[in-house]
């Protein structure tokens, strides 16, 4: 970490793919690949080591330094025009290091026989609430680091199972509005909101990858008269299925033209929260989403996307060896977190975004939590990108938050006050934009 | 002699064709007469007279259309497709061997032209000029079609034969929407900025003028109106009353914010 050599490695594979890509683009019609690669400076202002190194800090990186953020491919292979297969891959050096899959589906859209469009997809894939993420690989186009909400989502929500969703034309709008329902049924997803509770809110651009084995925060051991006597690492696995049950989303949205749009879902993993498997713990999450999009006047771009949810977690113990009995309920917090972001773009190249998160955890009974978590988050963000392959920016996070235990558990302050400065480059590769 | 028939058509056919034919036959039969001195014979003092006759019931004179498109207030709307049936004539379903051509590309992930307005029986290519691929189809009533992912101009024309409105759209990019507008008539022509649409060398008669944009409600455009073209130019206003939809509202609007998503 830290050191130039990593990001030189990363340009290195980066070029190896470009010369894949180019040559898989001159194919046709049938694959196209994109890379992008993304190497930035960090400068911060913190006393909390970084969450992806076991720390309890909301910042990915700490220290220092040119660190190589990320490495993608997404490969776009059309099995047939209406069959299309979707595949994020990347490369990062923190937390779950190397190589792992962020994506993986089969998009099916047949072609429609009336107003109404269906698609289904098939795999693992991010459901569709993020208004900040429309960018290949899952990327934001706005700032580097993602709002609390989507990074969250990008942490640990990825469902492995079937989506359908119907769109459809309002012709009475003269084609200028449209309405689009989607439910998902998936499987995995079991431990998610695991991270979220240990660490609380963070702000980043990491993505999790199907296998990754994330370091969360260290468990507290206490001792016979109730201090904490140490702790002991833990890793979260977020999309382990831990009682085969499924879970769903489900959402709405209303769009008209590109103006506005409005969108509401809810999420529910139905993990059983005292279903144990492959060392994880299933945490029964839910949570309902609204999303908000307006094309304001003088081009300024307004968006804002609201998260309000809970989650429950018991922990059991298993005397016999067998079956884990129910033991204590630990966790049964509500979650919530909002942005509100505004941004414009100058000549096609300029681009200036500010926004700002505010987030919390509690219990709905106002008992202190073990892990409880407040606080917001102001992100500035200024973006060059002069053509398609090269972009440039300059990023200020700073990140106030109040974490009532954390003295206790840690020996680290209440309060904390994480300040990031970020300069980036990025370089992207392959295949055109557009999908 | 040709000349004289040449001269005598008239600029647009429409059955003024038949005078023309007669006009040289009682050109032929006077001249044949003055040669012999004699009065015309039968066939041409019969020619003569129906040719006096049509030309009674027929002047076939061709006129300037000019119709101008504006909203409540009389503000000019342009990109409106405005154009002429004649009354009398059936409309064309299939005209001549010769089929006109049209085009409406894809670029920046947009149908260009957004509103394309053809007569019925015109060949339309898609060529797609971007440089991802586009899936284009139609379920319209008037010409349901589809042409399967591609990029350039790998597919042959369609022919549009059936008059009406042919949304179009694109299977990957669901912002893209264009309009085919398929008329069974040969006077036809798009608003400019002016709001003016002049339909030249439009032959004497009755016409049901008919205009039509995708930004109008329905109950927003003018009835049908039927209006009698004679030498000369005939003007026409016509209002669409209600809120017009933003021009951008069906092409990419705000480029500020992603609409993609997934």
């Amino acid at each position: 970490m830290g050191s130039l050599l990593k990001p030189v490695v990363t340009v290195g594979v980066a070029v190896a793919l470009l010369s894949a890509a180019s040559h898989a683009g001159a194919e046709g019609d049938r694959n196209e690949v994109f890379i992008g690669v993304g190497t930035a400076y960090f400068h911060s202002s913190t006393d909390l080591k970084a969450w992806p190194e076991g720390g309890v800090g909301k910042l990915r990186y700490a220290d220092d330094g040119v660190e190589a953020v990320r490495l993608f491919a997404e490969y776009h292979g059309r099995i047939t025009p209406t069959l299309n297969a979707r595949v994020v891959a990347d490369y990062v050096d923190d937390g779950s290091s190397g190589l792992g899959i962020d994506e993986a589906y089969i998009d099916w859209r047949p072609i429609p026989r009336s107003a109404n469009q269906q698609q289904v997809r098939f795999g693992a894939f991010y459901p569709p609430l993020s208004l900040e993420n429309g960018a290949h690989g899952w990327e934001s186009p706005f700032t580097y680091s993602y709002s609390a909400i989507n990074t969250w989502l990008g942490e640990e929500i990825r469902p492995l199972g079937a989506e359908w969703s119907l769109r459809r034309r309002l012709a009475s709008t003269r084609n200028t509005q449209e309405v689009r329902v989607f439910a998902s049924g998936f499987y995995g997803n079991d431990p998610a909101a695991t991270l979220l509770f240990w660490r609380g809110w963070s702000l980043h651009d990491r993505q999790t990858r199907l296998n990754d084995k994330l370091p969360i925060p260290p468990m507290p051991i206490f001792g016979a008269d109730g201090a904490v006597v140490g702790t002991t690492p833990q890793t979260v696995q977020p999309f382990t299925e831990t009682d085969h049950r499924p879970g769903y989303y489900v959402g709405g949205e209303w769009r008209y033209a590109h103006r506005a749009l409005v969108q509401l879902a809810r999420y529910d993993n139905r993990a059983d929260p005292w279903s144990f498997a492959e060392g994880q713990w299933g945490w029964h999450t839910s949570f309902e989403h609204l999303a908000v999009q307006i094309a304001l006047p003088g081009e300024l771009g307004l968006m804002a996307q609201w998260m309000r949810g809970d989650t429950d977690w018991l922990a059991g113990t298993s005397p016999t060896g067998g079956p884990v009995e129910p033991w204590v309920q630990l966790v049964e917090d509500d979650f919530e977190a909002k942005y509100l972001m505004l941004t414009r773009k100058w000549h096609e190249a300029h681009r200036v975004s500010v926004r700002y998160d505010r987030f919390s955890i509690d219990r709905p009974d106002s008992v202190p939590v073990l892990h409880s978590d407040g606080g917001h988050a102001w992100t500035l963000s200024y973006r060059f990108e002069p053509n398609e392959r090269f972009s440039g920016g300059v990023e200020w996070l700073e990140i106030q938050s109040q974490r009532d235990l954390w003295p206790y558990f840690y020996g680290v302050p209440r309060q904390a006050t994480e300040e990031q400065l970020r300069l980036q480059f990025s370089l992207r590769l392959g295949a055109p934009a557009g999908r | 002699m040709v000349r004289t028939l040449m001269a005598g058509r008239c600029a647009l056919g429409h059955g003024c064709r038949a005078k023309a034919l007669l006009t040289s036959y009682f050109v032929i039969a006077g001249m044949v007469s003055m040669r012999t001195h004699r009065l015309p014979r039968m066939p041409a003092l019969v020619a003569a007279t129906a040719l006096i006759a049509i030309g009674v019931a027929f002047p076939c004179l061709a006129g300037t259309l000019e119709i101008k498109v504006g909203d409540e207030r009389g503000e000019p709307i342009s990109q409106v497709a405005v154009y002429a049936t004649p009354v009398a004539v059936t409309p064309i379903k299939k005209p001549s061997a010769a089929k006109r051509t049209a085009s409406m590309d894809q670029q920046h992930n947009e149908f260009v032209p957004h509103v394309l307005l053809i007569s019925a029986g015109t060949l339309v290519q898609f060529p797609n000029s971007d440089t991802v691929s586009h899936h284009v189809y139609s379920f319209s009533q008037a010409k349901t079609f589809e042409l399967a992912l591609y990029k350039g101009n790998t597919h042959p024309p369609l022919a549009f034969d059936e008059p009406g409105v042919v949304v179009v759209g694109c299977n990957i990019h669901d912002s893209m929407l264009g309009y085919i507008v398929v008329v069974p008539t040969e006077h036809y022509a798009l608003s400019d900025a002016r709001g003016t649409v002049r339909l030249e060398g439009v032959p004497a008669g009755d016409y049901t003028v008919v205009v039509w944009t995708p930004r109008a409600r329905p109950t927003g455009l003018p009835a049908a109106q039927r209006v009698a073209v004679t030498d000369g130019v005939t003007k026409l206003d016509t209002r669409i009353t209600g809120r017009l939809a933003p021009e951008e509202d069906h092409k990419h609007g705000s480029k500020s914010l992603s609409w993609d998503r997934y």
